[in-house]
C-alpha cells in the first residue's frame, strides 16, 4: 500500500475506535470509556505489536492535529456564553479557582519531589489540571514530555469523574456553583461531562472552571516551577 | 461557517505570532481563545453559526489530541513502574484543588442566594 493510503487506512481506524467508545461512554455514562483514553491505548497498543513508529503513525494522522489550536480558539465561545448566564459571584469564584490552582501546583511540586519523581515525570505532571491540549503545551514550554503530560493529564481528568462525586458528597457541598467550579477545575473534559450530568447549572460552571483554569495554569505554573528549580537545584 | 472558521483561525495565528513576537512561553492557541473573548465581548456575543462552529470543534478536541497522546507507548514502561508515586502525586493534589475551589465557593455564596436558574433569554 502507498503513504496516502496508508493515511487513510490509520485515520478511519483511529476515528472508528474514538467514534463507537464516544458512543459507548454516550450510554453507559462511565467515566473509564473515555475516547481519548481509549483510542491512545488501542492505537499505541496496535503500532506496538505492528512495530510502526510514533512517528509514522504521528504523521498519517497529523491532519487530526491541525485542527487542536483551532478547538483551544473556539473554547471562547462556551466561555462567553456561560459567562453571560452566570454574572454573579464572578470575582469570588475566580479568588476560589487561583487558591485551588496554586495549592494543587505546589502540592504537585512538593509530593513529586518527596516521591522522588524523575524531573521530566514531574514537569510533565505540573500542568495535569489544565485541558489536555493546553497541559501539552505548558508541559513542553517548562521542560516536560508531551506524550507523558497528555497520559497524565487524561488520567487526572478521570480520576476527578471518578473520586469527585463521592468527594463533594462527604464535604456536604450541594450547591451547583461550588460544584461544577470543582468539576471543571480539578477534572477539565471529562470533569465536566460528570458535571453535566448533575445538572446543567453545574456544567455550565464546570465549563466556566476549565477554560479559566487552562488560562491560569499557563500563567501560573512556568514561574512557580521556575522560582522552585532556582531554589532548589 | 466557512467565515466563522476563517476567525478562529485567524485569532489562532495573531495568537501565536504575538506569543513568538513577546518571546513569553504561553501557548498561542489560548491567547487566540482570548482574542476571540474579546472580539465576541465587542460584537454582543457570538452568531449562530460561529457556536455551531466552535461546538463542532469542541466536541472533537480529544480526537484531536489522539496523534501526540499516543507517543506515551514510547515511555509506558516508565509510567508502569512509577504507578504507585504517580498515583499519590495525581489523587492528593485532584482532592486538595476539588476541596479549595468547592469550600470557598461555598463559604462566599452563603451571603447570598445563588441563582438556581439561568437566564435563558439572555442566551440569544
Amino acid at each position: 500500500m502507498n503513504s496516502f493510503r496508508m493515511a487513510l487506512a490509520w485515520l478511519a481506524l483511529t476515528l472508528a475506535i474514538y467514534g463507537i467508545t464516544a458512543r459507548v461512554q454516550k450510554r453507559t455514562g462511565f467515566a473509564l470509556v473515555n475516547p481519548l483514553l481509549v483510542t491512545m491505548l488501542v492505537m499505541g497498543g496496535l503500532t506496538t505489536v505492528l512495530g510502526v513508529p510514533h512517528q509514522t503513525y504521528f504523521a498519517h494522522v497529523a491532519i487530526l492535529n491541525y485542527l487542536l489550536g483551532a478547538a483551544v480558539v473556539a473554547l471562547a465561545v462556551p466561555l462567553y456564553v456561560n459567562l453571560r448566564r452566570l454574572r454573579t459571584k464572578l470575582w469570588l469564584s475566580l479568588a476560589a479557582m487561583i487558591a485551588a490552582s496554586v495549592s494543587s501546583a505546589a502540592l504537585t511540586l512538593y509530593l513529586s519531589t518527596l516521591l522522588d519523581l524523575s524531573r521530566t515525570m514531574q514537569l510533565s505532571l505540573m500542568p495535569k489540571h489544565s485541558t489536555t491540549a493546553v497541559s501539552i503545551e505548558v508541559a513542553h514550554a517548562i521542560g516536560g514530555l508531551p506524550a507523558l503530560a497528555a497520559f497524565l493529564t487524561v488520567t487526572t481528568s478521570i480520576v476527578t469523574a471518578v473520586l469527585g462525586p463521592w468527594l463533594l458528597d462527604v464535604m456536604g457541598i450541594r450547591s451547583p456553583c461550588a460544584r461544577g467550579l470543582a468539576y471543571g477545575l480539578a477534572g477539565h473534559a471529562v470533569g465536566t461531562s460528570r458535571a453535566f450530568a448533575e445538572s446543567e447549572i453545574t456544567g455550565c460552571w464546570s465549563s466556566i472552571a476549565m477554560t479559566v483554569n487552562a488560562v491560569l495554569t499557563a500563567l501560573l505554573v512556568p514561574p512557580l516551577v521556575a522560582a522552585w528549580l532556582a531554589a532548589r537545584p | 461557517m466557512a467565515h466563522h472558521l476563517a476567525l478562529i483561525l485567524t485569532c489562532q495565528l495573531a495568537g501565536d505570532l504575538t506569543m513568538q513576537w513577546l518571546g513569553v512561553a504561553f501557548p498561542g492557541a489560548l491567547f487566540g481563545m482570548l482574542l476571540l473573548f474579546l472580539i465576541l465581548c465587542v460584537a454582543g456575543g457570538p452568531a449562530d453559526g460561529m457556536r455551531s462552529t466552535a461546538g463542532g470543534l469542541i466536541d472533537h478536541l480529544g480526537l484531536f489530541i489522539v496523534p501526540t497522546a499516543t507517543a506515551f507507548v514510547g515511555v509506558a514502561a516508565l509510567l508502569v513502574s512509577e504507578a504507585l508515586s504517580l498515583a499519590v502525586a495525581i489523587v492528593l493534589p485532584t482532592i486538595v484543588a476539588m476541596s479549595t475551589v468547592a469550600l470557598i465557593a461555598t463559604l462566599a455564596l452563603r451571603r447570598e442566594p445563588e441563582p438556581q436558574h439561568g437566564n435563558r433569554e439572555s442566551l440569544t
